[in-house]
């Protein structure tokens, strides 16, 4: 690959005169779908789960970690999803692909539309859809453009597009240097929080304290009077406001949760000292009732040990940051969902060692808006990728991925647990279960940093990635492949359905119908 | 390395076909709505398509026209230069990229070899000029800096540095033949940098290097001198000898100010 572009492998692609047959008839929906799903007319089930690569993507192989979601809350068949996909060359060079939906998730289509480079991929990535306008927003490091010679990462653009479906290019709203990990939350108002790691504030030059959200005055009306908010786009807010020691700087993960009203919480992980691949940590959770306009955005929860903006949670964990648990990474476990009809119930998860483990999964609740908090109402030893939603009900939906350790082999298993009890007792769900030593990993993350769930009405979406064998054991609640798949020999095929294609990691899309919990 | 923000060339199309128009104002995808732009095109003859498109002869896709485009009727033939939008299940959108033109295969694969090397000399000419120094070299060492003492900070996008020790046989560009520089590259594993290249004791290279303002880490010493010291960040910055003649005319040829951001 060294010195050798992408570019020229195209005009080779196809040798002169070459037919490869008429076109085959539109895969029958049992066909790609593994026992057990829902195939299109079929009727809504409780549980869907979709593997989003489109039938015209059937030969490829990508590792498309780090999924993300956006669903229209006005129109809920309307919905975008990213990861690390590539295209398969049917991108122009600058772009990379989402994924889309109109039809509530079981059909879907790629859409070349995020800003690239000659990867054909993304960076990281978030997406959001305005429930009021439609208009679809994407916070992502875009390779599209020259890395800082700081951070040399590429910078973090914030996106706009009319719709899901919208001709490229996207509007380009704001950009930022040495950004990591931006993660797009929006409010019910409209008004984008990204939260962030600002790599310029960690060493060797800054503070030592990057945590930071972003925001951004509600888009849609910004829009349409032709004006860009603010200096630089948006409104930082500093919320780290400890010193972090001899580590410098915080964990990555710093993830925005807009509640009821105009309350606005984030949680973020403030490094205290670093050690051996080890930080000693504080989980921190901050708030503002202001929707982050007032004069000291994120300071209206104060810590009664210091007195100092944000509740420490717990203090002083061990938080593994590196490798790995199975293939993957660890370090950006943590994930905050508010209730929607309670401005002071909020949920948090984040991830620690604990006993023999070095990665354990911690759920807690506060009722008092983050001034208290619950012991742990659950706990998972061995896993990553929290993700958190509450829904109009209060039922409660709590996603992650955990490595089990089975006698033929380690498995990744997606779990979605629910409950309507506060987590008293709680539903789980198994979305997945997969081989963890397969696909080898080709870079990382491999399967992301995060994955996504959002309560929309009664049901529950989300997306996380894993191995795409297409094995009825894999998936207890079925699966639904769009993708060319023979559900008997368990491979994957090609467009011609006749070529075997290697196994990989794919995203995939699920629904849950709340009442899955409460039954 | 300050690359131009100015904007690239419009990059070369992915999919070159002839085809016949079908309707106007159409389109085989329930995600696109019809407009003026949008035309329902059989695809006769497929000259260049990727994977996924290469199956399509005789089906129909949805081309949008670039804006200001001449309009196009029902029954006319052409071929099309367009890149992928939309691909759903047997259907796709496709945008064009290049105005479309009555022509035969040779024409048309001659116009996308022009596009693409359009493409690639404006990316390795950008990255010319950002580079700080231009030369052929052989790599005779290659370590980590952070087993040679200088610890990164922690971070998932960390680049986990390496140091190449680079003899320089030619320069290209700045006096620097004869010299050893050492050329510092990213060998994380981490998805930001896939297109850093991978550098190994004995490759030889033409080399455009930007002198190292990231790291941070002193300069090496090497044969009782302080070496110069320079990154890597992409593929484009390591280009094989066999391009050494294009690599010459490039530099040859007028470039954009390397300070502009």
């Amino acid at each position: 690959m060294n010195g050798q572009p992408l570019a020229f492998a195209l005009a080779l692609a196809l040798p002169a005169g070459t037919c490869l047959g008429p076109a085959t008839a539109a895969t029958s929906a049992l066909e790609s779908s593994g026992p057990g799903s829902a195939g299109r007319g079929a009727g809504r089930t409780q549980i869907a789960v979709v593997d989003v690569i489109p039938a015209g993507l059937s030969g490829e192989t990508n590792q498309d970690s780090e999924p993300s979601l956006a669903v229209d809350s006005s129109q809920p068949l309307r919905m975008a999803a990213s990861a690390f996909a590539r295209g398969l060359g049917f991108c122009p060079f600058d772009l990379a692909p989402i994924f889309v939906s109109t039809d509530g998730g079981d059909g879907w289509i790629l859409e070349c539309l995020l800003p690239s480079d000659l990867t054909g991929l993304t960076a990281d990535a978030t997406l959001r859809i305005d429930g009021t306008t439609g208009s679809l927003f994407a916070a992502i490091l875009d390779r599209g453009r020259p890395s800082s010679p700081l951070a040399h990462l590429p910078p973090l653009a914030v996106l706009a597009a009319e719709s899901v479906a919208a001709a490229p290019p996207m509007a380009r709203l704001a950009e930022r240097d040495d950004i990591d990990q931006p993660f797009l939350e929006i409010s019910a108002s409209g008004r984008l929080y990204i939260g962030e790691n600002d790599v310029a504030l960690g060493p060797p030059g800054g503070d030592g304290k990057p945590a930071t959200i972003d925001q951004m005055e509600a888009p849609g009306a910004m829009a349409a009077e032709g004006a860009l908010p603010g200096p630089g786009g948006f409104r930082q807010s500093r919320i780290e406001a400890r010193d972090t020691g001899g580590a410098r700087q915080d964990g990555p993960a710093v993830r925005p949760a807009p509640g009821a009203g105009e309350t606005v919480y984030a949680a973020f992980v403030g490094w205290r000292d670093f050690r051996g691949g080890v930080a000693v940590a504080d989980v921190v959770v901050v708030r503002d009732d202001h929707g982050g306009r007032g004069p000291r955005p994120f300071s209206d929860l104060v810590d009664p040990g210091d007195g100092l903006p944000g509740r420490r949670v717990v203090e002083g964990r061990a938080v593994t940051f590196g490798c790995c648990l199975g293939q993957e990474r660890l370090g950006s476990s943590l994930a905050i969902a508010a209730d929607p009809r309670r401005a002071g119930t909020v949920y948090l998860a984040w991830a620690d060692r604990a006993g023999k483990s070095d990665q354990v999964l911690h759920l807690r609740r506060s009722e008092d808006g983050g001034k208290s908090w619950s012991e742990d109402l659950k706990t998972v030893a061995d896993a990553l990728n929290p993700a958190l939603a509450v829904a109009a009900s209060g039922i409660v939906a709590f996603l992650y991925q955990q490595l089990e350790h089975a006698a033929g082999g380690d498995r990744w298993v997606t779990h979605l647990a629910g409950s309507g009890d506060r987590f008293s007792t709680a539903v789980d769900l198994v979305l997945a279960t997969v081989p963890a030593d397969r696909p080898v990993a080709s870079y990382l993350p491999y399967l992301g940093d995060y994955v996504n769930v959002m309560a929309v009405g009664t049901t529950f979406y989300g997306i996380f990635s894993a191995n795409n064998t297409p094995d009825p054991a894999n998936f207890p609640h079925g699966a639904r492949f769009l993708r060319n798949a023979d559900w008997t020999r368990k491979v994957l095929l090609d467009v011609d359905r006749k070529t075997r294609v290697d196994i990989s990691i794919d995203p995939f899309f699920f629904r849950v119908e709340e009442r899955a919990f409460t039954n | 390395m300050a690359l131009s923000l100015e904007a690239l060339p419009a990059p070369p199309p992915t999919f070159v076909f002839a085809g016949t128009v079908v309707a106007t104002r159409a389109t085989t995808l329930r995600a696109v709505p019809a407009s003026e732009r949008t035309m329902a095109v059989r695809v006769d003859e497929a000259f260049a398509a990727p994977p996924p498109l290469a199956h399509f002869r005789g089906r129909e896709v949805t081309v949008l026209l670039a804006a200001g485009s001449k309009a196009m009727h029902p029954g006319e033939r052409a071929v099309f230069f367009t890149a992928g939008w939309l691909l759903g299940d047997g259907a796709a959108a496709v945008v064009e990229t290049e105005p479309s033109e009555r022509c035969g295969r040779a024409r048309a694969l001659e116009r996308l070899a022009a596009s693409l090397r359009r493409w690639e000399d404006e990316g390795l000419r950008r990255r010319m000029a950002a580079a700080d120094m231009v030369a052929i070299g052989r790599v005779t060492a290659v370590r980590s800096l952070a087993q040679a003492g200088w610890p990164a900070p922690h971070g998932e996008h960390q680049p986990e540095w390496r140091e190449a020790i680079v003899q320089v046989r030619e320069a290209l560009e700045d006096k620097a033949a004869g010299r050893l520089v050492a050329v510092r590259f990213p060998a994380s594993r981490d998805v930001a940098f896939l297109r850093a290249p991978r550098i190994e004791v004995g490759q030889e290279w033409i080399w455009m290097l930007a002198a190292d303002r990231a790291t941070g880490a002193p300069a090496p010493s090497v044969g009782g001198s302080t070496a110069a010291t320079f990154v890597v960040l992409d593929v484009l910055d390591v280009q094989p000898m066999d391009r050494l003649g294009r690599v010459r005319a490039l530099l040859a040829s007028p470039r954009r100010n390397p300070r502009q951001r």
